[in-house]
């Protein structure tokens, strides 16, 4: 096991538990401490309560959307700074200019991209590669 | 000459018979006149004459002195003589003049008659019926040729001379003015000649009854109305004939009342001044205008705005009218019309000119409400949307699962069992290429589809989309071969477009290529163009479909055998794509030696186009 990002706090906000699941495993895999939210709702107040060093964060959720979500926690003095990649099977451009604007980090269609390489983004990402 | 001879013409002209009575009577009494004129001379020298006579007699034979009794009383026998002579003289020329002017009076009107019988146009008949003898003018003989043989006198030669079918009329006629119970005759009946034709005419007439009601004759006049019938005739069959054009009008104008009233769109006919002529009742109801309010004003006055597909104002020359009126030439559109109330509704809009002769003289625009096709149209892309998502949510689980087990991070697999797993793995790539195909199909056809356009490295895209397809180049032992030109600007070009166009090209020659072929990549440029040429040494294109290669859903039959999964939507994605970035593609191929594609993109890069969606 691979403990060089046991200190990164990875928070997975996915409704899709299948998805889910294989996310936060292969983050363990990584070594990474990884958290789970079912929706956007969840997902905010464990953001604001763990402070994560990134957040993967679906679109399409119940209860509160993924950039309903966004736009909550750009309002919180951490939540401005916080990484953000935003994984979704939409590929909605309004969606997108919106998720731009609030400074989403990288913006990914899920079934676009193995899990490994999703990974890959996110070590760049906590690593602080852009 | 003759003071009746000048009044000849006028009388033949059909001025009034009285006015010869009346100049023949002032003739007369122009004699009597100037005879009554020389009478008071007459008488003075009578009695001067008697009185110079009986004084002369007198003196001369009796020797008698004046003035005694005896001379007195002889003079007043001679005055009385004188008297007695001069009283007959005034009677003997009185009866003189009187007979003088019935004798001028009778010939006048002789002549009056005469003229009347032989110089009018209507011939005379005169019936006594005490002798049952008709009297039959020249002009009736004239009229129906018998001038030679004498028309006979006998009323019921002239009854049989009536056409049949009009002796119940004619009869009847007379009849009724017989009887009193007409003012007068009057009948229009067909007369036959004497070569047997049948001449219309007007027979017009006149009885005279003696005190106990007996009629004791019957005058009138006959005239020649062939004429009158011929044209008559010619009328009724002019105005049958109008009246069949008026039907056929009518039955037309029904019709196209009909046609404009049933259509569901909405329909406006202008003239050359853009003025409206024609307007269905549908087009007043979607306007929300008064039909007959409309006509006659300026289309652009019953449809004051505009507005394209965008929602953006037209400006006036961009209307379809306008267009249409001022460049002859026809425009179908998707526009947004206000109504009266000053809403607005979407509408396919089709504009079109009207030549006579080919001079313009006005424009049709029809209209249809597609506010519903919308609503589906968005609908549709909502479905669209939905399904992407729903369908790449669990084709995403599937490529992570089989990527993790293929990894072997989670043990190690036999060789069927990773052989299964890579199976599976490819098979998921191929249903999300097809899912992500069929989105840009969608958004193609919905025209939807959005062009970023930011700077792009046509290079660096054409490079990357090489390395995902090394293993594959490697499998197939494939020699690729690059060359770009050095001075290749950035375009301004939507990234992901460009990656569909080379992911496409690319992935196709090297599918369509055997084990040890060629492939081989370009980029050159011009002052105003890229030029992108991507060459195999593979299968090749039939001649026989390649014009169907750009074509929705097509697959040759050559390449269904080399690979069978393709989808038949790459390249009309591609050149949907190349032609909406305002490029151009094309190809040359031979069967079985190889084919290159050719795209060229201008250097001034892609519009920017704000549709909904990305290409996938």
């Amino acid at each position: 096991m691979n403990n060089h990002y046991s200190d990164k706090k990875i928070l997975v906000i996915e409704d899709d538990r299948v998805l889910r699941r294989v996310i936060v495993d292969n983050l363990k895999a990584e070594g990474f401490t990884a958290l789970e939210a079912e929706d956007g709702q969840a997902g905010l107040t464990t953001a604001l309560t763990e402070h994560p060093d990134l957040m993967l964060v679906d679109v399409v959720m119940p209860k509160m959307d993924g950039i309903a979500m966004l736009e909550k926690l750009r309002e919180d003095e951490w939540g401005k700074g916080a990484t953000v990649i935003m994984l979704t099977n939409l590929s909605d451009t309004e969606k997108i200019a919106f998720a731009a604007k609030k400074g989403v980090n990288d913006y990914l269609v899920k079934a676009d991209w193995d899990i490994a390489s999703i990974i890959d983004k996110v070590k760049d990402k906590v690593r602080g590669v852009q | 000459m003759d003071p009746l001879v000048k009044n000849q013409n006028l009388t033949r002209t059909g001025a009034p018979k009285n006015a010869i009575l009346e100049r023949a009577e002032e003739v007369a009494d122009s004699q009597v006149s100037n005879a009554w004129k020389m009478f008071p001379y007459a008488v003075l020298f009578l009695l001067l004459a008697g009185l110079f006579s009986s004084w002369m007699y007198i003196t001369v034979v009796f020797k008698l002195k004046a003035l005694s009794i005896p001379v007195v009383i002889l003079l007043l026998i001679g005055v009385l003589f004188a008297v007695s002579v001069m009283a007959l003289l005034v009677v003997f020329i009185r009866s003189y003049l009187s007979v003088l002017k019935t004798c001028k009076t009778l010939y006048f009107q002789d002549q009056m008659f005469s003229l009347v019988l032989e110089g009018g146009k209507d011939a005379i008949w005169d019936w006594d019926m005490e002798t049952n003898r008709v009297y039959f003018s020249p002009q009736w003989n004239d009229m129906f040729g018998y001038r030679k043989t004498g028309m006979s006198d006998n009323p019921a030669d002239w009854l049989a001379l009536v056409h049949p079918d009009d002796v119940a009329d004619f009869q009847q006629s007379l009849t009724l003015h017989l009887e009193k119970r007409n003012a007068t005759f009057h009948s229009e009946h067909r007369v036959r000649t004497v070569s047997g034709d049948y001449k219309w005419v007007l027979d017009r007439g006149h009885a005279v009854w003696d005190k106990s009601g007996k009629v004791l004759r019957i005058a009138g006049s006959t005239s020649d109305i062939s004429n009158v019938k011929e044209v008559e005739a010619v009328l009724q069959g002019k105005t049958e004939e109008l009246e069949r054009a008026n039907e056929v009008v009518k039955q037309e104008k029904v019709k196209y009342e009909a046609l404009l009233t049933s259509i569901g769109d909405g329909m406006i006919a202008v003239n050359q001044d853009g003025q409206i002529m024609v307007m269905n009742p549908q087009a007043g109801k979607m306007l929300g205008r008064n039909v007959s309010w409309s006509l006659g004003r300026f289309f652009t006055e019953v449809v004051a705005l505009e507005q394209n597909g965008k929602e953006e104002p037209l400006a006036l020359g961009d209307r379809p009218m306008v267009k249409t009126l001022v460049q002859g030439v026809r425009v179908e559109t998707t526009s947004y019309l206000f109504k009266a109330d000053g809403t607005k509704f979407p509408a396919a809009v089709t504009s079109a000119p009207i030549f006579l002769e080919e001079r313009l003289i006005g424009a049709i625009v029809v209209f249809r409400d597609i506010t519903h096709e919308k609503e589906v149209d968005k609908s549709k892309t909502e479905f669209v949307s939905l399904a992407s998502h729903q369908l790449r949510t669990p084709l995403s689980a599937i490529r992570w699962y089989s990527e993790m087990l293929n990894s072997e991070k989670l043990g190690p697999l036999n060789e069927q069992q990773k052989s299964y797993m890579t199976e599976i793995y490819d098979s998921n790539r191929h249903m999300i290429e097809l899912v992500n195909s069929l989105l840009n199909v969608s958004r193609i056809d919905l025209g939807t589809f959005a062009i970023e356009p930011v700077p792009t490295d046509f290079r660096e895209i054409a490079e990357s989309c090489l390395k995902e397809l090394f293993v594959k180049i490697q499998e197939n032992d494939m020699h690729v071969s690059t060359s770009f030109e050095d001075n290749i600007p950035k375009i301004n070009a939507d990234p992901k477009l460009i990656r569909i166009i080379f992911q496409n090209l690319l992935s196709n020659a090297i599918k369509y290529t055997k084990k040890g072929g060629q492939v081989s990549l370009s980029m050159t440029r011009d002052e105003t163009s890229l030029y992108i040429k991507v060459s195999d040494t593979g299968v090749g294109i039939p001649v026989s479909v390649q014009d169907k290669m750009f074509t929705k859903l097509f697959r040759a039959d050559n390449a269904r055998i080399v690979e069978s999964e393709g989808t038949g939507l790459g390249l009309y994605i591609v050149k949907a794509v190349v032609e909406k970035g305002g490029g151009k593609i094309w190809f040359d191929s031979v069967e079985n030696k190889g084919t290159t594609f050719y795209v060229t993109m201008p250097l001034s890069g892609m519009q920017k186009l704000a549709g909904a969606k990305d290409l996938a």
